[in-house]
């Protein structure tokens, strides 16, 4: 019923903004290798299948490339890459960057048995444990404190991607790492399974949406690709894509925000 | 209760030194801090722009092989000569420097090799031959390579699929439709040399067939185009001999031990620990690296221009000044005041000589003629008002002038003092005994009762001065002859007192000296 609602509401919205985004010239979208949202070893994943789904319904002609996440926020910041997807926002994004949501996730503590962290507050006060993170992600208030907070102390190592650090995290060379319900596949390794428990943070869901760039793509045309989102979303693409990767339940959390 | 002034006097200059000690020691922790900061700014650009350069380095490379994949996709039969016109084409001008060779390696079946052998003799490679022998169901030979140098063409008719390394990079590129990377391994060309290097895989697939799932881009599977690169070629080529300001080790994999190193920007130089470090790891699919980054001394040295110790010494210095100037501010009123009384003292007791100075004679210290007219007029002016008598005695020592002439005048003043000292003992404490130059004494006695009594201290002076004088072993005889006035039976005033004294002492000497005569003796 409340998705019938969502999709009656979004749909009036879509209808109108019938007017589709501007192809006269090549498009540009990166995706970055995280989790479900995109996987550079099986080629899949959600980003990938938005993706291929914005570039349906819009008509365009868009290049499609995986770079590291810093890599992106750089390139959208200079106004060299038009678009990328699953991206949150802050102040600072604010300023080159527009948005158009069709998710929301909470973020979570990942973090080793092992180093005796029963609250988020404990890692920080244990100047022992360090933290990976991806090199230019941000996340809930709360996270972004907590990862702050341990950067000042040079506490945190960088990585471009996820994957060194599920590694490091089994190496014990970091003690923990901030992760999203994409990232419960690699959770589901007996390994990490077995010497991690879950935090969770006191924040509510933070949206993602797709990102554009502001220098790339002028106000009205981001307007026609958000009506674009939008549409996607109250038609229930975005909840079925989202259904080939997480449970029922767990995808309609994520899209119905 | 307040403490004493020297208390005080040291509170205020230390409280004043301790209050500027803290604050350079403010300026100096913010000075501190600011470079801190400022070194942990740069230190942090430092990392990511090594990180940075190394990703877009690799990202160069996949953008050479995706470019090598198109010539795939163009062409549906691409020599040797073509790929290597390719490739110069793609490297002339651009700064790709530590790249080894770029290759092309088909992937075979196992019935499609002796074709495949037979046709790159024909073209021209007589000993060409896959390594190492032997019958396999898929076969991966080096067909390409460029640049077509000696020792790259050592790769060629390698089947690299043999290695699991490889194989499992090449296997992965073809299952993604992207790059792959490989572990370290030992390039085919660097045998039997152990330099660090790696290979970048990257699938092309038959033409025109589609390959947007998996089972599609295993089935349609042509080859790899792939590179080789030597890790300490590719860093040279990224900052020449030394990186700057950081020492970078590599390490691949996350496993930071030293099997697993593949870098050391400065090897075997492990000085003090650094002031930063830090982890950073790359990505790859299938692959990692971890960069281990330090800071080295020449990284602070280059920013820290010594101004938190130029503060650090500034500030204790002025700090120190400062407690002395405020030191001398606060004692200064208490030293000022201190000097005034020493002057005022000293002044005092300087007008004190001086006034002695012209009352008294400078030899015997006797009251001189101006002291014994102020005590005349005075002895005379209470006589008068109380009715009672004074005496005043011209003395004049005889003889006095031939011991001057025999021994000397220091002889003459040492007897000179001698005769005043008995002549002291001869009055009471309110006489007065004067000198008026050379052998001229007068004795004033403001009170007596009778002409009697004036007689009596005369002639106890005569006789105390007619005793010998033992000076410096001369016995020396002299004696007094004595005036005396008596007021007012003689004189009335000062003036005529002394007068009938001084001509009753003449009298006396006339008659032979050692005598007493009273002005009243006719």
């Amino acid at each position: 019923m409340r998705a019938l609602l969502l999709a009656l509401l979004l749909a009036g919205g879509g209808a109108q903004a019938a007017e589709r985004p501007d192809c006269s010239r090549p498009l540009s979208l990166a995706l970055h290798d995280h989790g479900l949202l995109y996987s550079r070893q099986t080629g899949e994943g959600i980003d990938k299948d938005f993706a291929d789904e914005l570039i349906r319904r819009s008509g365009c002609r868009i290049t499609v490339t995986v770079l590291p996440r810093a890599r992106i926020w750089q390139l959208i910041e200079s106004g060299g890459l038009d678009f990328s997807l699953s991206g949150i926002s802050n102040e600072q994004r604010e300023r080159f960057a527009a948005f158009a949501w069709y998710f929301s996730n909470k973020y979570y503590l990942l973090v080793r048995r092992d180093a005796g962290v029963q609250r988020v507050g404990d890692f920080i006060r244990n100047p022992q444990l360090r933290l990976g993170a991806i090199r230019s992600f941000r996340y809930g208030p709360g996270a972004n404190r907590l990862v702050d907070a341990l950067d000042s102390d040079m506490r945190v190592s960088y990585a471009s991607g996820l994957a060194p650090l599920y590694a490091t995290l089994l190496a014990n060379q970091t003690q923990g790492m901030i992760i999203e319900p994409f990232d419960y596949p690699a959770l589901e390794s007996a390994a990490i399974r077995g010497q991690t428990h879950i935090l969770e943070f006191d924040d509510p869901p933070v949206p993602h949406g797709l990102i554009m760039s502001k220098r790339a793509i002028a106000p009205q045309e981001q307007a026609r690709w958000r009506a674009l989102v939008d549409e996607m979303r109250a038609d229930g693409t975005v909840e079925r894509i989202f259904d080939k990767y997480f449970k029922p339940e767990l995808s309609q959390a994520l899209t119905r925000f | 209760m307040t403490p004493p002034t020297h208390l005080r006097n040291l509170l205020l200059p230390l409280c004043t030194g301790a209050a500027s000690l803290a604050l350079t020691g403010v300026l100096w922790h913010h000075e501190q801090q600011g470079l801190d900061a400022t070194l942990r700014a740069d230190f942090d650009v430092s990392v990511r722009q090594t990180a940075g350069r190394i990703e877009q380095r690799v990202a160069a490379y996949e953008q050479m092989l995706r470019a090598a994949r198109g010539l795939f996709d163009a062409s549906e039969d691409v020599s040797q000569e073509d790929f290597r016109k390719f490739v110069d084409a793609l490297t002339g001008g651009t700064e790709l420097a530590g790249l080894q060779a770029m290759l092309f390696t088909p992937r075979l079946s196992g019935a499609q090799v002796a074709r495949h052998v037979a046709t790159r003799r024909a073209l021209g490679d007589p000993g060409y031959r896959i390594r190492p022998p032997g019958e396999r169901d898929v076969v991966g030979p080096v067909t390409y390579v460029a640049p077509a140098s000696p020792d790259n063409r050592k790769a060629l008719g390698h089947d690299i699929l043999t290695d699991p390394a490889r194989r499992d990079a090449m296997f992965q590129a073809r299952d993604s439709g992207g790059i792959a990377i490989t572990p370290r391994i030992n390039l085919l060309m660097d045998r039997p040399a152990n330099r660090p290097a790696f290979a970048m895989y990257l699938a092309t697939y038959a033409r025109g067939r589609p390959i947007d799932t998996l089972a599609a881009r295993q089935a349609h599977l042509n080859g790899w185009v792939h590179i080789a690169f030597r890790l300490h070629d590719l860093m040279a080529s990224l900052y020449g001999e030394d990186t700057p300001g950081i020492a970078l080790r590599i390490y691949d994999g996350v496993r930071t031990d030293a099997a697993s190193l593949i870098f050391d920007s400065h090897p075997g130089d492990d000085p003090a620990p650094p002031r930063f470090t830090a982890t950073e790891y790359i990505s790859f699919p299938q692959s990692n690296w971890t960069l281990q980054i330090r800071s080295i001394p020449a990284f602070e040295l280059r920013r820290d221009r010594g101004s938190a110790t130029i503060i650090a010494i500034a500030g204790t210095c002025v700090s120190l000044l400062l407690a002395l100037l405020m030191h001398q501010l606060v004692t200064g009123r208490a030293r000022a005041y201190a000097h005034a009384l020493t002057m005022t003292r000293e002044l005092r007791e300087s007008e004190e000589r001086m006034r002695h100075m012209a009352q008294h004679d400078a030899l015997t210290l006797l009251p001189n003629r101006a002291l014994l007219a102020d005590r005349l007029h005075a002895a005379l002016a209470l006589a008068r008002r109380d009715k009672t008598r004074s005496g005043l005695m011209f003395v004049d020592l005889d003889h006095f002038k031939p011991v001057n002439d025999i021994h000397g005048h220091a002889i003459g003043d040492r007897l000179l003092l001698a005769a005043t000292a008995r002549m002291r003992d001869c009055l009471r404490e309110s006489d007065t005994l004067a000198r008026m130059g050379g052998d001229e004494f007068v004795v004033l006695l403001p009170h007596i009762d009778s002409q009697a009594d004036a007689q009596l201290v005369a002639e106890r002076i005569r006789s105390a001065i007619a005793l010998p004088f033992t000076i410096d072993q001369h016995n020396l005889q002299i004696s007094t002859s004595i005036g005396i006035g008596i007021y007012p039976d003689d004189a009335s005033t000062p003036e005529g007192l002394t007068i009938c004294a001084d001509d009753a002492m003449y009298r006396a000497k006339d008659a032979g000296r050692n005598r007493l005569v009273f002005a009243s003796e006719t």
